[in-house]
């Protein structure tokens, strides 16, 4: 057990441990890269999720991930006993901070003689905000005492901080693809809530490009609504223990427009055949608009026939069929830039296509995570110490007062101290 | 302000190359004139290039962080900046026979790379993205301070030992703190922009992989076994990990954490 103890007590072992961390992630991240087929889907799962789920279909792949795991619980390990370790006789020597007490010998023998008495000396340290300690014609002071415990403070926000990031990826919850048009409810897949979507915004700066774009939405919860926000770039909404973060944006279109015209009833005026049902009767007559597809950005390639060129409402065409008394009679395509161009051919009927009756969508990532507060604080006090000990640094002296009670030999770790102490020497 | 921009980056991009020149002329001539020509070039240097960027942030209105040019100008600025550091803090200019020929690489490659102003895209327009990508700019810039401190302590053992020693172990730790700070308010920025802190892509790896990597340089150092050589060789590789991770991984190498 001492044995073990000790291993894990090794400052060798972090170390080593890093390094072989770092070597570890080195390969990992180029097999992650290369392999995104395998590793594309991670961040829309938990990590124990995808480590028990699909890792273990590309173990050739993917070990090095079970071994990263390993190595950093180790490590986690590892720095809980030394702190374990370390921490009490500290806790100890900061009580009783003459326990340990060096020969004035011990501090290198380049001290100063300086004239100065215990009294003296003391009150000039104190002055220097050191906290003077004396046992017999021994004089021991220190500056920024609290100092030494600060590494086990990073240690400790570390360790928290691993833990809240293993609770994390054991029970948290992620959904990515909430779509909902304006004025849309839709049930959360997160809880026993719904969420609606009142309005989809954007500002745009001078120049035209986006400034901010978001969505505002309402929570209901048993009939009853219970949070207005707007959720934007950088600003998710906190609501029912997780967080809802703004995606993908744009507009879908929910019918489509088209003028029709029948030279033989002399009707002439718009339709609305609803993408629901992908059909509409024109007024009056026995034809019937049917639509058979939808190219929101349309190219004709060599043989005249239409393509989708990208996914942008650029140049939207339809292929219509034209029905009449149930049956179809001609078929043909339309575009509604191009309103004189159409491979629609009818005698009686003209079709032009009007426009597109679209409605805004949003589209929003629901992630819950039990541990981000405690991420929060670990990694900011991790981050808030390391600074202060830029800052701060730990001072030490120790001084021999000798037989006369007048002169003493003072040792410091502050240079500048014995500057200011020469003025005072002999 | 784009010509005070253009002509003050200009300024600097030769600046710079006059100050790596002189600095690596020392080498051969360890002449103290050539050593100050060397500094004054280089103190010109951060000047214009303070100029070049406060220019460029007047004219978009934000960080100039929003692409390549912009990335690796700041880069460049903070080389300038921790030599400055270091020269006044351990009165060790030699540093710059490594940080001033590394600058004007840096600078080649912006003045190679696109320099039309981009606008920031909603993500990227908060404080914590500027905060982010400035602390690890300046601590790379650190790492580049305690990699020259450990070549000179490999190359020109006897001489200066103590304080060199010293040089590869502080600037290590500002460095390290820096990109703690570049780490933390990121993955806060990364939690509220995208869910979560931490993203399984090859960039945030690497960023990883540099915080532990230093975590452990800093840990090295009371390793008898490693003290002195050890960790001097722990900086150099230290620091072309840090280099592989900014210029490898975040400009060659495809991904959504592209500077």
């Amino acid at each position: 057990m001492r044995a073990v103890w000790d291993f894990l007590n090794s400052l060798k072992l972090t170390v080593y441990l890093i390094l072989a961390i770092v070597a570890v992630t080195m390969y990992g991240s180029m097999v992650l890269y290369f392999h995104q087929d395998i590793f594309g889907d991670m961040d829309s799962n938990l990590l124990f999720t995808w480590l028990s789920t699909k890792g273990p279909e590309h173990l050739a792949y993917t070990w090095w991930l079970y071994l990263l795991v390993v190595m950093v619980v180790l490590l986690g390990v590892n720095t809980m006993v030394c702190t374990i370790d370390r921490l009490p006789p500290l806790v100890k020597r900061y009580k009783d901070p003459l326990m340990n007490l060096r020969d004035i010998e011990l501090g290198g023998g380049e001290g100063r003689e300086v004239a100065m008495g215990a009294d003296g000396l003391g009150g000039f340290l104190g002055r220097k905000r050191y906290k003077v300690f004396t046992q017999g014609d021994n004089i021991y002071a220190e500056k920024n005492r609290w100092l030494p415990f600060m590494p086990y403070v990073i240690h400790a926000g570390i360790m928290m901080f691993m833990v809240g990031h293993l609770i994390s990826s054991m029970y948290g919850y992620r959904y990515s693809g909430l779509f909902l048009y304006e004025g849309e409810t839709a049930k959360s897949p997160a809880g026993d809530y719904l969420i609606r979507l009142d309005k989809f915004s954007m500002d745009t700066r001078p120049d035209g490009s986006m400034k901010q774009y978001g969505s505002r939405l309402t929570i209901i919860k048993d009939g009853q609504e219970v949070k207005t926000g707007r959720v934007t770039a950088n600003t998710p909404m906190f609501a029912e223990g997780g967080a809802i973060y703004q995606r993908a944006f744009g507009e879908d279109f929910k019918g489509i427009w088209v003028q029709a015209g029948v030279r033989s009833t002399g009707y002439n005026g718009t339709v609305l055949v609803p993408k629901a049902t992908g059909y509409a009767d024109i007024p009056g007559t026995a034809y019937r608009v049917g639509i058979e597809n939808f190219i929101p950005d349309a190219g004709l390639d060599g043989n005249g026939v239409p393509y989708a060129r990208s996914e942008d409402m650029a140049n939207p065409a339809i292929q219509v069929t034209l029905y009449k008394g149930g049956s179809a009679s001609s078929r043909g395509w339309i575009f509604m830039n191009q309103p004189s161009y159409s491979s629609f051919r009818d005698g009686d009927v003209s079709l032009v296509m009007a426009g597109l009756d679209t409605k805004t969508y949003s589209s929003f990532d629901i992630n819950r995570d039990p541990s981000a507060l405690t991420a929060l604080f670990a990694s900011v006090t991790v981050m808030l110490v390391t600074i202060l000990t830029l800052y701060f640094r730990r001072e030490r002296v120790w001084a021999k007062v000798d037989g006369s009670g007048k002169r003493a030999q003072v040792v410091c770790t502050d240079d500048e101290l014995y500057d200011e102490l020469d003025g005072r020497g002999i | 302000m784009a010509g005070i921009e253009s002509s003050s980056f200009f300024a600097a991009f030769l600046l710079a190359a006059l100050a790596a020149a002189s600095f690596l002329t020392c080498l051969p001539f360890n002449k103290k004139q050539i050593f100050t020509a060397a500094e004054v070039f280089t103190f010109l240097y951060l000047v214009a290039m303070t100029v070049s960027l406060a220019a460029r942030t007047a004219q978009s209105g934000h960080a100039p962080m929003a692409n390549r040019f912009e990335s690796l100008a700041c880069f460049a600025w903070s080389l300038g900046f921790v030599y400055w550091y270091v020269r006044i803090r351990y009165n060790e200019k030699r540093v710059g026979y490594f940080i001033m020929p590394l600058a004007v690489l840096v600078m080649f490659a912006a003045n190679m790379s696109p320099k039309d102003i981009t606008p920031m895209t909603p993500a990227l327009d908060t404080w914590m993205f500027e905060t982010h990508v400035a602390s690890a700019f300046v601590g790379y810039a650190f790492f580049g301070a305690s990699f020259s401190g450990a070549v000179l302590y490999l190359v020109d053992k006897g001489h200066a030992e103590r304080t060199l020693e010293r040089l590869i172990f502080r600037a290590g730790y500002y460095g390290f703190a820096l990109f703690t700070i570049s780490m933390v308010i990121g993955g806060i920025w990364a939690y509220l922009a995208w869910g979560t802190y931490w993203l399984w892509k090859i960039k945030e790896l690497w960023s990883f992989l540099i915080w532990i990597y230093y975590a452990g340089f800093l840990h090295a150092l009371y390793v008898k076994k490693l003290r002195g050589r050890g960790v001097a060789w722990l900086s150099i590789l230290g620091f072309a990990i840090t280099m592989f991770t900014y210029l490898g991984v975040g400009v060659m190498m495809k991904s959504t954490h592209q500077l």
